[in-house]
């Protein structure tokens, strides 16, 4: 009977304020709900910081953002096998990860295709704009610039196991477990190749802060 | 500040070796160590310029590295990734709030043994050869849904009228030839024939969302997605 059947109420969709209230896992979880927002601000609160570490760890920023785009359309392809019981942060850094290793095997591979990779944006006229603050002085502008493309320098000549753990720890503030989790190796490896990565570090840019 | 924290890889010792101090300089720095294991570290570095002076030069470096700038996505990033989310065939579908794939499942198996159980009471004759042993499998179209079956048999007309009912396949995908004792009694000219099966409820239109009273029961147990046959056919009467 028509009487009979009664209408069962389901939930109201989250809203954007809601939804920003979750953590990560809740996130995914509404998202598997139908919350289709919630990808977004998974995307926002990871776009910066996994851009920032595959950066670091390939070195090329065009490519990086590349990658850190392939690593969210694979978390969104598989979101659904996603074992919620574990932290989806340590989930999405292995992903970005495992491609930012691919990516430094493949230019090993082929040294080539890279080399004119990077070369074909050396123009001065591509860089973008950088401005100083008026404020500081010119020497004080200088020395910051010459500190920060030392620094930078500097992780980029790290060997790529000891600059993954490196970056990882120090620039995003992983536990070592994490990192453990998302290089794939026990906890002592882990320590040993972020000792000898900061005293590598620590050796190369010594004449600019000494 | 009892000494109760992260112990390290290594075991409190009073004394430590270079050696050791450099095994845990990266727990040291990072300030993981039990509080003997950070005593025994400075006491090592106080005795041994060559690490005091590796722990000051790490500590220094590494407050180099707030030097180096965040790098933002550009500014197209977000519609990059829309656009390859969207148009790469890659979109994970969620499922929507109505999609109940559980109620989906129940109501298609209603649906089938209401079918076969009205077969076997008023339809099917005895004495019918070789039709009887026959499986059969029910399409039911989730047409609300957007969902169809993926195995289409070929003999399929291309183009079905919205209200025709579920077509009966056997196992094999091939359409069950037409039995003489489901043949109307009586001939319908073609366009009353669809009429009268425009006004057939349609298996795939029951409301997913429906609850059924169980007879007997009370509370939140007295709900059910599947009706008790006394039910649907009374609802499919109506």
């Amino acid at each position: 009977m028509r009487q009979a059947a009664l209408k069962v109420e389901y939930a109201k969709p989250l809203g954007r304020a809601e939804l920003e209230g979750l953590d990560d896992n809740a996130l995914v979880t509404s998202y598997l709900g139908g919350a289709s927002r919630a990808f977004d601000l998974l995307v926002e609160r990871y776009q910066t910081r996994l851009l920032n570490f595959v950066y670091r760890t390939v070195g090329d920023r065009e490519r990086a953002e590349d990658l850190v785009q392939e690593a969210f359309v694979r978390v969104h392809r598989h979101l659904g096998r996603f074992d919620r019981s574990k932290k989806f942060s340590t989930w999405i850094y292995t992903i970005a990860s495992n491609l930012a290793k691919n990516e430094l095997r493949n230019r090993a591979r082929n040294p080539l295709v890279y080399f004119q990779t990077m070369t074909s944006g050396w123009e001065d006229e591509d860089r973008p704009l950088e401005f100083e603050d008026a404020n500081a002085r010119p020497d004080d502008a200088f020395d910051r610039k010459h500190l920060r493309e030392l620094v930078d320098a500097a992780v980029r000549r790290l060997p790529a196991h000891h600059r993954q753990v490196f970056v990882l720890r120090e620039l995003d503030g992983r536990s070592y477990e994490e990192i453990a989790e998302i290089t794939h190796c026990n906890l002592g490896t882990v320590k040993s190749r972020l000792n000898r990565a900061r005293s590598a570090f620590a050796d190369i840019v010594r004449p600019a802060v000494i | 500040m009892g000494g109760g924290g992260y112990r390290g890889s290594m075991p409190c010792r009073p004394l430590l070796s270079c050696r050791q101090f450099r095994r845990l300089h990266a727990e040291f720095v990072d300030g993981l160590l039990c509080d003997e294991q950070s005593l025994a570290m400075r006491a090592h570095g106080d005795s041994c310029p060559a690490c005091s002076a590796l722990d000051v030069r790490v500590r220094r470096s590494l407050l180099a590295l707030q030097v180096l700038p965040v790098i933002e996505p550009s500014a197209d990033f977000r519609a990059r990734l829309h656009e390859r989310l969207t148009g790469d065939g890659v979109v994970f579908r969620a499922p929507r709030p109505g999609v109940r794939w559980g109620v989906a499942a129940v109501m298609t198996a209603a649906s089938v043994a209401f079918l076969l159980l009205a077969g076997a009471s008023g339809v099917a004759r005895p004495g019918a050869p070789g039709l009887a042993t026959t499986p059969m499998l029910v399409a039911t179209f989730v047409t609300t849904r957007g969902w169809l079956p993926e195995r289409m048999p070929a003999s399929m007309p291309a183009s079905m009228p919205a209200s025709m009912p579920a077509p009966v396949f056997s196992t094999t995908g091939s359409r069950v030839p037409p039995r003489d004792d489901l043949a109307p009694r009586a001939p319908v000219a073609p366009t009353a024939h669809a009429e009268s099966l425009a006004e057939l409820p349609r298996f795939e239109a029951l409301p997913v969302r429906t609850a059924w009273r169980v007879p007997g029961r009370r509370g939140p147990s007295a709900l059910s997605s599947s009706p008790t046959r006394l039910q649907l056919a009374s609802y499919l009467a109506q």
